[in-house]
């Protein structure tokens, strides 16, 4: 297991244990630390009863309602979701199709429809593309080749034995399509370098199994295989239904890239307050040495930390070579929906309180270097998971996670506010605390996670301790928090 | 490399600049880690690395601080705060491809309106691997350059041809002109807040009482 591995096993414990289990959690953390990989003894084993079924139970279950309740999928699609059922989740999630069963059929040809002929207008052969278009189109075509996922789509000989050239040659234009139709259609924001990396994920999304794409149809096991069938018709559902996604979540970050993109800037100004509460420290040392968020914030809140997080894709997709490796964690942002800008506010802030002391003993350059290039791109999935720990603490979660989805906003929302309102909901602290040992158990374990959670465990945290004699939380407490250090 | 972290007389900021995809960040790559990769990543905003080098025969060393820029003229509004403090820039286009020639002057007027005024701009052609394509000759973009007062250098990052000289070339000519200056005044001493000129070890007073956020001496 590699010293990050190791770090984020320890992180998890920043969270108070039970006193009686916290030995064995130990335990259990130096085991892992030594490569062995079995069930976690200790603070989960009471739960084991929570074992009702595994998370694909718990999607199934969730999207056999004839109306499928948006609260339980986002807040379970939050920890991550099936890849074959990723492709529905999504399109619910999204608000792509509604989440009625009988209406999908009729959204989606409708919808694609749509698409199609937008295809058809701005593709059609004898149009004359205006100077922007033709420039738009160059630029998409230039920065194609240049995307991580594509370009191993173009040169990796394995994909390519599997997948013909033509196949990957449609992909690529439409791709290309979805992009360039996208600008068009919102000049506000046109296309602006990143959103290749932006694309990716829901091609790759659409992608349930080894050779076989989800045809974002409702009926879940579907799906076809593209390589072998070489369906034209299937891929044209899946570009149009990856235009409307993709739409979906641009549409959330729209102003990171509006003119001047001030919605980048505000991640990058919240980052730095964040900073400047949770390790005051840090944010001097940084301010010293010259060192603005925006340096290198910047490309991590545009392409969504996609780069950052480079290594973090689907196991089961490194394993079988597919074409595009799915981003584990763009399921937690698709859950996220209009929180999503302010989420990678505190995903940046967690990232550089994981490395504070590391940066703090780094000069300007070497700070810059260090952010540009950060340890997570090497992260990987496989390393932090091993299959039973996942499916213990996958099942422990399933019980929990409406609870941590409702928290999670609500501290999004009183972190990201100055005063906070009056009537914050009175969470009892007894299930706060419950909620957040589970949850840095889980991701610790699982996915490498817990990194999300890190900077609202912190502030979680802080509000537990600020007010040991109550029982609830109140706005006095989120106040000291706010006045921290 | 430790040497070249710390051990240095001059720290210039040097930015990179021209139009997207003629091979800005490969240039940078090839010159500060002697790496070169056909198809690398589109920069978002601006990316950064540094690299020591000698410049005259004097033997003194500079280290450059070089800031790769984003070429979608998008990222323009966010790129040109990068051109503050600057003392070099290296203006690169793509031989094969004339538009980017053809922009050189729109990156020029972003030089002149964001940029210092006493920047070295070095005019680089790029891309001379590829000669079955060219279709900027060097000739007019030679003649272009000393009309317009640029030095002018055609590098590959690909085969590594130049890249230092361009590098050094931009490096040396500030070099001359900080060193005159700073003899016949202390006048260039005057600045703070990013300026990219720090005369780490340099005789003047006013350096080292007003070091700039960039130096790490």
């Amino acid at each position: 297991m590699s010293a990050t591995a190791a770090r984020v096993c320890l992180k998890s414990q920043v969270i108070d244990f039970p006193r009686s289990t916290r030995l064995s959690r130990i335990k259990h953390v130096a085991k892992s630390i030594c490569g062995d990989e079995e069930q976690p003894p200790g603070y989960l084993g009471h739960l084991s009863s929570v074992r009702t079924g595994s998370r694909e139970e718990l999607f199934t279950l969730i999207l056999k309602s004839s109306s499928v309740d948006l609260k339980k999928l986002r807040g379970s699609l939050w920890s991550g979701c099936p890849s074959h059922l990723r492709p529905l989740c999504w399109k619910i999630s999204l608000g792509y199709i509604p989440p009625t069963f009988q209406r999908h059929q009729e959204t989606l040809l409708r919808k694609r429809a749509e698409y199609h002929s937008f295809s058809a207008e701005y593709f059609e052969s004898n149009r004359v593309m205006n100077a922007d278009e033709l420039d738009i189109l160059d630029q998409i075509q230039i920065d194609i080749p240049r995307t991580d996922s594509l370009r191993n789509l173009l040169h990796n000989e394995r994909i390519k034995i599997l997948s013909p050239l033509r196949v990957i040659y449609l992909f690529l234009r439409a791709i290309e399509r979805v992009l360039f139709i996208r600008a068009i259609r919102n000049p506000a924001t046109s296309y602006v370098q990143g959103m290749t990396d932006l694309v990716t994920p829901f091609f790759s999304g659409a992608k349930t199994s080894q050779n076989n794409y989800e045809v974002f149809s409702s009926e879940i096991q579907s799906g076809k295989s593209l390589t072998r069938a070489n369906d034209e018709t299937l891929l044209d559902n899946v570009e149009a239904d990856c235009y409307w996604c993709l739409c979906k979540v641009l549409d959330t970050v729209q102003d990171h890239f509006t003119c001047s993109q001030p919605g980048i800037q505000r991640v990058c100004h919240r980052v730095n307050e964040l900073v400047s509460r949770l390790d005051r420290a840090l944010f001097e040392h940084l301010a010293r040495e010259g060192v603005d968020i925006f340096h290198f914030a910047f490309r991590w809140a545009t392409c969504l930390l996609l780069r950052e997080f480079s290594g973090m894709t689907s196991p089961r997709a490194m394993a079988s070579y597919n074409a595009f490796s799915f981003p584990i964690f763009f399921d937690t942002y698709i859950s996220e929906g209009d929180n999503l800008s302010d989420f990678l506010a505190y995903l940046c802030t967690a990232l550089l309180l994981r490395w504070a002391e590391q940066l703090k003993a780094k000069k300007f350059h070497d700070v810059i270097s260090f952010l540009q290039q950060p340890p997570s791109v090497s992260w990987k999935t496989t390393e932090h998971v091993s299959r039973p720990v996942a499916k213990v603490t996958a099942s422990a979660s399933v019980g929990m996670v409406r609870v941590v989805g409702d928290l999670k906003t609500k501290l999004i929302m009183v972190c990201a506010r100055h005063s906070p309102s009056e009537n914050f909901i009175h969470f009892s602290r007894q299930k706060l605390k419950y909620v957040l040992n589970v949850t840095s158990k889980y991701f610790a374990t699982y996915l490498n996670m817990d990194l999300m959670f890190e900077g609202l465990c912190l502030s979680g945290k802080k509000l537990l301790t600020s007010n040991p004699n109550s029982t609830q939380i109140l706005p006095s407490d989120i106040k000291t928090m706010h006045a921290f250090p | 490399m430790s040497k070249d972290h710390d051990d240095y007389d001059y720290l210039f900021k040097v930015v990179l600049i021209g139009d997207s995809g003629v091979g800005k960040s490969n240039l940078l790559s090839r010159f500060t880690r002697n790496e070169f990769c056909s198809e690398s990543k589109s920069t978002i905003g601006v990316e950064f690395a540094t690299r020591c080098i000698e410049v005259c025969l004097e033997g003194k060393t500079v280290k450059a601080q070089i800031w790769d820029t984003a070429g979608q003229e998008r990222y323009r509004a966010i790129t040109s705060a990068y051109y503050r403090g600057a003392v070099g820039a290296l203006l690169v286009y793509d031989i094969t491809k004339s538009e980017s020639y053809d922009n050189v002057q729109k990156w020029l007027k972003e030089l002149r309106d964001h940029a210092d005024s006493n920047i070295v701009i070095t005019l680089v052609g790029n891309k001379t691997d590829l000669k079955h394509l060219r279709s900027v000759q060097a000739e007019s973009a030679a003649e272009f350059s000393s009309i317009e007062g640029l030095s002018f250098v055609e590098t590959s990052a690909c085969e590594s041809t130049n890249v230092d000289v361009a590098f050094k070339k931009n490096l040396t000519d500030v070099y001359h002109i900080i060193s005159k200056k700073s003899c016949s005044s202390a006048e260039v001493d005057d600045k703070n807040g990013g300026a990219g000129i720090i005369e780490v070890k340099a005789i003047s007073e006013s350096s080292k009482k007003n070091p700039s956020k960039c130096c790490n001496v």
